[in-house]
């Protein structure tokens, strides 16, 4: 029998080993390398997620230090594991009532809490810390929720739950990016793409209005544009708030019913999340209320239109999610320019002169007041 | 014969080596991308409104839309805008407008 040689030895193992790969093959080792390999990725994710979560937190704990708040640390603490359980909804009776009543318990205790904390800040300061919290609050949760699902999917060995997770991961990020930056932005007190609604009302007003509070954080003033008496809504500004534009549109209204002077157009300006493709700060209008509430703000629009017979139209500026949540772009400010100039031509080409049109400026008013 | 096959197996190894290393790069290039995302800069300019002559200055804590300022030669002026801008693309604009020149 001849004696074997270096590369037949050579052979016979890449032969084996060949052998082995291919059974490994039918065993689902590939499967458990990919799981591996992707694991691996969302782990390194995850680390960045978790450094934006810590960074956030700080952040918003120095914010309320420079406003001398008590216990920053506990506070944000409290903010961040804050639950609200959504109503029952297979029985939607009252649905919106019992809704409308559960925000605002969340939004008392928030303000009632940053009161007690924060007691030598201003509103406008106070607005922001709480901002920052629920920002901080935020990217808290999305690590939590991406450190859950890989945790669930190593441990029952589901691979399609971490490559779903691994796919989305790129996306998720960049939300939680666009948290990160909303967070510095909100602290500095720039406006962001949400406030575009609010500028076209400030715009249309003019300055030097009186405005008078008419529902909680919420304001309104009137003025005449072409011989329309024009009234003007909005969240009270400067500080982060988007205040309770259905209920006070709701309330001016039954007051303008209740003299005789029934508006006979009723316009909502809001921020739009555009499509992938469209131009950022484009304006459209439609029919109905612009306004991205859960629906107690929404439906109030909707009945008080209904309940008068005013046709509601609503006036959009178009932008991406991030762009909604950070400091306000060039092409978005020109955006509510535009916006403001189509509301003008709407209240021109529905109405009559005398007759009286509301105009509500949805959305956060950080960075714009009256 | 055997001789052909040998340079096979190293040859192997140095492609399932470049593959771990091409994917442990390529995973660090993201990690730096999002680094590099979070760093890009952006510079917030307030826009205020001299009696009818717009005036650009960098944001500064406590502007917002709305607010009188004693800034314009002429007296007070209001703030009417605030915008984020790029300071890549500004910088950009800057070596445009000065190869203009």
């Amino acid at each position: 029998m001849a004696e074997a040689n270096l590369p037949d030895w050579i052979s016979a193992i890449s032969q084996l080993a060949f052998l082995l790969i291919f059974l490994m093959l039918f065993l689902g080792v590939n499967q458990r390398f990919q799981i591996y390999m992707w694991s691996r990725d969302i782990k390194a994710k995850l680390l960045v997620l978790e450094n934006m979560a810590r960074e956030s937190e700080t952040k918003a704990v120095e914010y309320m230090l420079r406003h001398n708040a008590k216990d920053p640390k506990g506070i944000l603490s409290k903010v961040k594991d804050f639950f609200l359980i959504e109503p029952v909804s297979i029985e939607p009776i009252d649905i919106i009532r019992r809704m409308d009543h559960l925000f605002t318990i969340r939004r008392t205790v928030f303000r009632s809490e940053f009161e007690k904390a924060m007691p030598e800040a201003d509103e406008v300061a106070r607005s922001k810390a709480e901002t920052a919290a629920e920002i901080a609050s935020a990217l808290n949760w999305i690590y939590k929720i991406v450190r859950h699902l890989l945790l669930t999917g190593e441990k029952t060995k589901n691979w399609i739950l971490i490559m779903q997770l691994q796919l989305i991961m790129p996306q998720i990020l960049k939300i939680a990016e666009a948290y990160k930056k909303a967070l510095n932005d909100f602290i500095k007190g720039a406006p962001i793409g949400d406030s575009a609604g609010p500028i076209v009302a400030l715009r249309l007003a003019g300055q030097d209005n009186e405005w008078r509070e008419i529902e909680d954080e919420t304001v309104a003033t009137s003025t005449v544009i072409e011989g329309r008496r024009v009234y003007i809504v909005k969240a009270r500004g400067p500080g982060s708030s988007v205040g309770k534009p259905g209920a006070a549109t709701e309330r001016l209204i039954e007051e303008l019913v209740a003299r005789g002077e029934k508006p006979s157009l009723m316009i909502t300006v809001d921020a739009a999340l555009k499509l992938e493709g469209e131009e950022t700060g484009s304006v459209a209008e439609g029919v109905g209320a612009a306004i991205g509430d859960p629906g107690p703000e929404k439906i109030r629009f909707e009945r008080i239109a209904v309940k008068h017979g005013i046709p509601l139209k609503a006036v959009i500026i178009k932008m991406g999610l991030e762009e909604a949540i950070q400091a306000m772009s060039k092409s978005i400010y020109e955006g509510s320019l535009k916006a403001e100039e189509r509301v003008r031509q709407l209240i021109l080409e529905e109405t009559r002169e005398g007759d009286t049109v509301v105009v509500i400026g949805v959305g956060n008013t950080i960075g714009v007041g009256q | 014969m055997a001789e052909d096959v040998t340079w096979i197996q190293p040859l192997l190894l140095m492609i399932a080596l470049g593959t771990v290393i091409m994917l442990t790069l390529k995973q660090a290039r993201e990690l730096k991308k999002l680094q590099e995302a979070s760093n890009s800069k952006e510079k917030i300019i307030t826009l205020i409104d001299c009696n009818g002559e717009k005036k650009e200055r960098d944001f500064k804590e406590g502007d917002y839309i709305g607010k009188r300022v004693e800034e314009c030669s002429d007296g007070d002026g209001i703030i009417i805008g605030i915008y984020a801008v790029k300071e890549e693309a500004k910088d950009k604009a800057k070596t445009k407008t000065s190869r203009t020149r």
